[in-house]
């Protein structure tokens, strides 16, 4: 009687915490919705809630330890480096001779200048591990050149947004080696697991986009037409970008660099092109500077609240409660799947994909491949479901970094978003159908 | 302290009222849950033995703490209990991590490491005030397995002399390791785990210090092709600590108390018998792929002494900097792995 | 509150740009300490994959040097701000009218203030930890507590940042007349 009564009163408590948590949530939401500024949005939410849930001396230690110590960090140095890049490309002709080429190639097609972009994304992909960094040097190089061919702001944005998250997909991917070593498979047969996709991933894309082009023209207005000889001549104009992109990819793949590091050599090799080629007055360099660190505290903003909102979710059990509810149902395994999936849209709105992971995939790994997943498959799937979350209404942080950088307003980016939203939905159903897709490269190894 | 909600009334915690009531912990793991199958047990087990009224959350892999912060999330309760690594935190356990933190130190092995280590804590107060210091309460030590020289064979032969170390790229996170690999010619390169398999892979290094085990669960296994085991000791064995929170701690009713007291022991040699389990598999299973070679006597003898003078520089800074009994710990461990 | 609104007159409105214009200056003169610090960072990663791959003796300690570079770009986020670079959305009170959205903005405003006061102070607790248990990386032997001095500071001065944004919204009369998802400051740049 006793202990029924004991755990009558555990039960409870735990409840409160879960349910302080999903207030938290919902508050979340309303603040962000509100126009308070993301980053602190998590930080009010993740502190109060905290103050709630667990007391003052965790509440108040937190603002003082969480965000400092998530920013005096090795890890996310890639991100200030890979922006340098990006905005030494994107401000001298680096980017333009790139954009001209595709431009002068592609430009004929609707939506051409758009679906180079989503290729680009692709590559930048194979470069970067992180969504994020991935998104502030497309938003960068892409915007401003979208804007002179005078593609819509919408698709513009969008395209650049959705091509983000191939950074996660395409190896190297951070998100893979966390899911590797959280369930002790392959990291580099989870890395091959996402080259297929991540190509799909790509060639959808364009397809959505030339057919959103083509149902509305206005959208990616067709260019002018070019000779032969002029479409020859801009290829010249591509040659810095394929030389930076040798030099980065290279550094990584014969082991010269980190992915974190690559961003340096990225970063000083296009301003050492862009020197040579007489494109950087002292006063641009200063604007490219400026910009540079301007985005950087835009994004150290955003990880200072994110990491007091972890700590408060984490401890209000969430991410453990919506898993085990998961765990627990007993039905078909693709509705056990689809509810995976759910799952992962949601917390995909309020966390970064690593303790996202760290928090469920323990829990899921087990039940998933008791019912009959290839662990590696599931990797893949996991993954991919996070790419979605962070493009996906209402909170993609992808879509945001995409709206801070290019001012475009997020309604508006997530109006061009509904044709890649449907495209990466339908890749995700595709693995799902063809396991296969995912499983054939990681099998010959 | 009040994580989960659990215990606003410390105060009368302690008096025969409160016998149904539950203490709940947050308890913070650095490893993932795979790895921590015997830790895991004895929270468990605690959970059992108390009938219900100890409650453990466990969050594996730093998911609630992370290694920078788990003193003050300790401090300010963000978690209950937690496991500390001393030789990560080198400012505020410089003695501890001179005993888990030292290569060559010569400890016998996982549980042997943990009995020595238990006599150096009665012996020296010094070592015990560290925690309390920081207003943090001890309760065990748990020791890792050996670390040894693992090699990708992307570069070179296998390493077997501390001249050999010259080009090589090598991951190991101790500062006096790193100092070993520099004076060496090597080249020490810092990674976090999460990097260890895309710079092995990729050849940002070729070589890593650390423990079989910790390679395999971060995947990194499959690309060691050459092992240099440094005897039963291995290059050092690392601890870590489990720590409460003192406002948690002393929130517990003394029966309480006395079931962690009583399992201090069972958790530290149960965790040390399955890991030397593990690690012996893990050797074997490693050697049917890769190259593994131990290391003679005379050939360990050369690392000593090659190690010798960066171990002087590094005590005599630790006094200057104000552990005054330094060299007297130094000397008093050695003592002991020499006796044992 | 509304009262403010009236009380304000253009004497007050100037005091307000020139606050936000001290801010912006301030804000460049930091900016100047990040660019630095972006430039030594980059130069001392290249630097240290040159030495490592070419020579086999890497820079000792660069990759703390990296990290107490990226601390020195915390400033950054005042300019952020004062450039509109932090995202917002507004769904949900874009079409409430002036009085509705001066109420939200207020409350979001002042919650921020709050949020980035405590994190500043927090910050400085953690930094007299520091200082009393010597903390420094570990490699390089330097002390951590400059740098989450800065880290505090930069906190700290999100606050009158954001107060007096609050109040030019009170005093612009035009600040809710288009559909606005941003709010640059151009009297800085
Ligand atoms: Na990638
Ligand atoms: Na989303």
């Amino acid at each position: 009687m006793r202990i029924k009564l004991m755990r009558q009163k555990k039960e409870l408590r735990q409840l409160s915490n879960e349910i302080i948590g999903l207030i938290g949530i919902v508050v979340l939401l309303i603040l962000i919705c509100s126009r308070v500024w993301i980053g602190a949005a998590l930080a009010i939410v993740g502190f109060f809630g905290l103050l709630i849930m667990s007391g003052s001396s965790q509440a108040f230690s937190t603002l003082g330890t969480a965000p400092y110590m998530n920013i005096d960090n090795y890890t996310i140095t890639a991100i200030p480096m890979f922006t340098l890049m990006g905005m030494v490309i994107a401000e001298t002709s680096i980017g333009k001779g790139l954009y001209e080429a595709a431009y002068r190639f592609l430009g004929r097609k609707n939506g051409g200048v758009a679906s180079a972009t989503v290729v680009a994304s692709g590559l930048m992909g194979a470069i970067t591990g992180s969504d994020n960094v991935s998104c502030v040097i497309m938003s960068k190089l892409a915007l401003p050149e979208l804007k002179r061919f005078k593609y819509n702001d919408g698709l513009a944005t969008a395209s650049v947004a959705a091509g983000a998250p191939l950074a996660i997909i395409i190896p190297p991917s951070m998100a893979f080696i966390m899911y590797g070593m959280l369930t002790e498979q392959s990291v580099g047969k989870l890395f091959m697991a996402g080259l297929i996709p991540g190509a799909i991933l790509v060639s959808v894309f364009v397809l959505a986009i030339s057919i959103s082009c083509n149902r509305n023209k206005t959208l990616g207005p067709k260019g002018d037409k070019f000779t032969l000889k002029e479409k020859m001549n801009a290829l010249v104009g591509v040659l810095p970008t394929i030389i930076l992109f040798l030099l980065v990819l290279g550094g990584i793949y014969f082991g010269i660099c980190t992915t974190t590091e690559a961003g340096a050599i990225g970063a000083l090799g296009a301003i050492i092109i862009a020197g040579v080629t007489k494109q950087l007055s002292a006063k641009k360099m200063y604007t490219i500077l400026r910009a540079t660190v301007v985005a950087v505290g835009f994004v150290i903003f955003m990880i200072a609240g994110t990491f007091i909102f972890i700590k408060f979710i984490t401890l209000s059990h969430v991410p453990l409660a919506l898993t085990e509810l998961i765990i627990g149902m007993e039905v078909n395994r693709f509705i056990v799947l689809l509810a995976v999936a759910i799952m992962y849209l949601v917390l995909g709105m309020i966390m970064p994909h690593i303790p996202m992971m760290i928090l469920t995939v323990p829990l899921l790994f087990p039940a998933m491949t008791a019912l009959g997943f290839d662990p590696i498959w599931f990797g893949c799937f996991v993954v991919m479901m996070m790419a979605l979350g962070a493009i996906s209404p209402p909170i993609g942080m992808d879509v945001f970094i995409v709206a801070g950088i290019s001012k475009v307003p997020v309604l508006e980016i997530y109006k061009g978003m509904i044709p890649f939203l449907i495209a990466d939905v339908a890749v995700i159903i595709l693995i799902c159908v063809f396991p296969q897709i995912v499983t054939f490269l990681p099998s010959l190894m | 302290g009040c994580s989960g909600g659990s215990d606003n009334d410390s105060v009368e915690s302690n008096t025969e009222v409160d016998k149904d009531k539950v203490h709940e912990f947050n308890v913070s793991f650095a490893a993932p849950e795979a790895a921590t199958v015997p830790l895991t047990d004895v929270f468990r087990r605690m959970e059992q033995t108390s009938e219900g009224r100890l409650k453990f959350n466990i969050f594996y892999s730093w998911s609630l703490s992370s290694v920078d912060s788990v003193i003050k999330d300790l401090q300010s309760g963000v978690t209950d209990i937690a496991v500390v690594p001393p030789h990560e935190h080198l400012n505020l356990f410089p003695r501890t991590s001179l005993i888990t933190g030292t290569p060559f130190l010569g400890l016998p092995g996982i549980l042997e490491a943990g009995e020595i280590y238990n006599e150096m804590l009665e012996e020296y107060p010094s070592l015990k005030a560290e925690y309390e210091d920081l207003e943090l309460t001890y309760w065990t030590t748990i020791f890792m397995p050996q670390n040894n020289l693992f090699q990708t064979g992307s570069y070179g032969e296998l390493i077997v002399k501390p001249s050999d170390l010259r080009g090589h790229k090598i991951i190991g996170s101790n500062t006096m390791m790193q100092k070993l690999i520099a004076s060496n010619s090597g080249a020490p390169v810092t990674a976090h785990v999460t990097e260890y398999y895309s710079n092995l892979e990729k050849g940002v290094a070729d070589s890593v210090v650390q423990h079989l085990s910790a390679l395999n669960a971060f995947g990194c296994g499959e690309l060691i092709k050459k092992a240099t085991v440094f005897g039963d000791s291995g290059m050092m064995i690392n601890s870590m600590a489990l720590i409460f929170s003192t406002n948690k701690w002393n929130s517990l009713p003394e029966d309480l108390q006395q079931i962690f007291t009583s399992e201090a022991e069972n958790l530290r040699i149960e965790n040390a018998k399955v890991d030397e389990f593990k690690i012996k598999a893990a050797m074997d299973k490693l050697s049917e792929t890769a190259e593994v070679y131990t290391l003679t006597d005379a050939e360990l003898k050369e690392w000593k002494d090659a190690f010798e003078p960066i171990l002087k520089e590094y005590i005599d800074q630790l006094e200057a900097d104000g552990a005054d009994d330094a060299w007297e710990l130094y000397e008093g461990v050695i003592e002991k792995v020499a006796n044992y | 509150m509304f009262t403010i609104t009236l009380v304000i007159h253009k004497r007050e409105e100037k005091i307000m740009t020139k606050t936000i214009k001290i801010l912006g200056y301030l804000g460049n003169f930091l900016n100047i300490i990040s660019i630095a610090a972006l430039i030594f960072m980059m130069l001392i990663v290249v630097a240290d994959i040159i030495m490592r791959t070419v020579f086999a003796s890497p820079i000792v300690g660069a990759t703390e040097m990296v990290r107490m570079a990226m601390v020195c770009m915390v400033p950054t986020f005042v300019s952020a701000l004062l450039d509109g670079c932090h995202v917002r959305v507004g769904i949900l009170v874009d079409n409430i009218g002036r009085k509705g959205q001066l109420i939200f903005d207020t409350f979001g405003y002042i919650t921020t203030a709050i949020i980035c006061a405590l994190i500043s102070y927090q910050s400085y607790v953690e930094m007299k930890f520091a200082i009393n248990y010597m903390e420094v990386y570990s490699m390089l032997r330097i002390p951590k507590w400059p740098f989450q001095l800065i880290f505090s500071i930069s906190f700290a001065i999100m606050v009158p940042a954001i107060i007096a944004l609050l109040i030019l919204k009170f005093i612009d009369k035009d600040a809710y007349k288009i559909n606005e998802t941003e709010e640059g400051v151009e009297a800085v740049e």
